[in-house]
């Protein structure tokens, strides 16, 4: 990002293929639409394109980088919740094309119930207000430290934890049905 | 039935645990927990299906044509005429800013009739600079035109 | 950097005194301001976009003073037309700078020939055998568009 930052456009397309994957799996997972989470994303590395000569390494890159895509992504959800659009998951799922789960196994119905699964924790997720959206998805996805999540949505390590944690316990709820035991299972 | 843990030390421990970033001496204390904790064991269960569900949803392919999509922009953008005041945010320190602010702000303040130095002192606008190579684009043009006089080939044209 | 900015600043006088075409004005603007004004100003681009501004500037200087003299009449006449006629005017000028380099010598030797023509004369040559068998169609559109943008430097001694 420095030598970006100096003129350098070649190290702006090396900066762009090492983070463009993470930067656009991230948005497609808080928006849930393919398209809209590329457009985003066009405009996160514009802005970082723009933003290169006032760009100093007191942080980590991607902590800068996220703190943008975040942003954007809260802004984008919160006007689409002001907006009343609310697609329904199966909608979700064709509009996205996502690939095909990882066979793991060649049951069919034990791929079933990872589809169910997946498709509750997928509703799930959209269903989560948006900074713990964003938290579990940076915690989840990108492997990041509380600390680091802190600083890109711009609160405390606790606060955090407190949206990590609430997120967490309302996806767990939502696979509650699909445990050993099923719904008799009582609430924490 | 109720676990000894609080709610938040329930949380984080679990969290720690199922992603493995409790040391080791954490990680051994807990584990003895959950053989007597079912409601912890059952968190844990949960827990581990929720992250594989997540391990499951996959990103759709990447456009073949994002990255040519973004150079074009980028391109567009510099090549377009930008408003005075982008250029404002581009700059890194803060008080060169406000001096050139200062100074801005003293010359506009000037007396009627200041002289003619400190009128040609007023800076020029960013989209200006792009009035100027437009400037240069066109007379070069024209220059390219009228520089055939010298050519044996034009003397014979017409 | 500081000596070509100096060297602009010496030698722009000449854009001091136009009027009516803002992109020479804008050059004249830069050639009043101090050097370190200059430099700010030309700090904010980017480098390459910079360097390529300097160069052409510079280049620009080096053009003798009565052929700037003309290129800036010339400049000026553009500048007069209607915005959508500058518009087909760049085009045809590309259109001539793309030209294999034989047929551009030819085009721009038969432009700046016809232009010291009075009209009568030049009407004649455009229409005559001679500059259809010389010129293909395109070409000859080319030449009327570029002499429809250039003022025309009819001298009497050509009469």
């Amino acid at each position: 990002m420095l030598r970006v930052r100096e003129g350098d456009e070649t190290s702006f397309a090396l900066l762009l293929e090492k983070h463009r994957n993470s930067v656009i799996h991230f948005l497609y997972r808080m928006v849930q639409n393919q398209a809209i989470a590329e457009e985003l994303a066009q405009e996160v590395f514009l802005r970082v394109y723009r933003s290169r000569e006032t760009y100093e390494p007191t942080a980590k890159f991607t902590t800068w980088l996220f703190r943008i895509t975040t942003h954007l992504a809260l802004n984008h959800v919160r006007d689409r919740r002001k907006d009343k659009l609310h697609d329904s998951i199966d909608e979700k799922i064709e509009d996205g094309a996502p690939r095909q789960l990882p066979t793991r196994e060649a049951n069919v119905e034990e791929r079933l119930l990872r589809d169910a699964r997946l498709g509750e924790v997928r509703q799930a997720i959209e269903e989560l207000p948006e900074k713990q959206r964003g938290a579990v998805l940076m915690h989840k996805y990108q492997d990041m430290e509380y600390s680091q999540i802190a600083a890109i949505l711009g609160c405390s390590e606790s606060a955090v934890k407190s949206l990590l944690f609430r997120a967490y316990e309302s996806l767990r709820s939502s696979l509650r049905q699909f445990s050993p035991g099923g719904s008799g299972l009582k609430a924490s | 039935m109720n676990c000894i843990l609080n709610t938040n030390e329930q949380e984080e421990l679990l969290l720690g645990y199922c992603t493995a970033i409790l040391d080791p001496e954490t990680t051994r204390t807990y584990k003895r927990h959950l053989a007597s904790c079912e409601h912890c064991r059952t968190m844990v269960e949960l827990q581990k299906m929720v992250d594989e569900s997540l391990g499951d949803w996959l990103p759709p392919t990447l456009s073949e044509n994002f990255d040519q999509k973004l150079f074009a922009r980028i391109r567009a953008e510099q090549e377009a005429p930008k408003p005075w005041w982008h250029f404002n945010f581009g700059w890194k320190p803060a008080i060169p800013l406000a001096l050139a602010a200062i100074l801005l702000a003293v010359f506009l303040v000037r007396e009627p009739g200041k002289s003619e130095l400190a009128q040609q002192q007023d800076g020029i606008k960013a989209d200006e600079i792009a009035e100027v190579e437009k400037a240069l684009d066109d007379m070069e043009a024209l220059q390219a035109l009228s520089t055939a006089d010298t050519a044996p080939a034009a003397k014979e044209s017409i | 950097m500081r000596g070509i900015l100096l060297l602009f600043l010496l030698a722009f006088p000449l854009y001091a005194q136009d009027a009516n075409s803002p992109g020479l004005q804008l050059i004249e603007r830069l050639n009043r301001m101090t050097p370190a004004e200059r430099q700010k100003m030309l700090n904010r681009m980017p480098p390459a976009r910079r360097q390529m501004l300097e160069k052409r500037i510079n280049n620009f200087n080096n053009i003798r003073p009565e052929a700037r003299e003309k290129l800036k009449k010339d400049y000026e006449f553009f500048q007069q037309l209607p915005p959508e006629k500058r518009d087909d005017a760049r085009r045809t000028l590309k259109q001539i700078a793309d030209l294999p380099e034989e047929r551009r010598k030819l085009v721009r030797g038969a432009v700046h020939n016809l232009r010291r023509q009075p009209d009568e004369i030049r009407d004649r040559r455009l229409a005559s055998r001679a500059f259809n068998e010389r010129f293909n169609e395109d070409e000859r559109k080319l030449i009327r568009e570029a002499l429809a943008v250039l003022p025309p430097q009819a001298e009497p001694t050509q009469q």
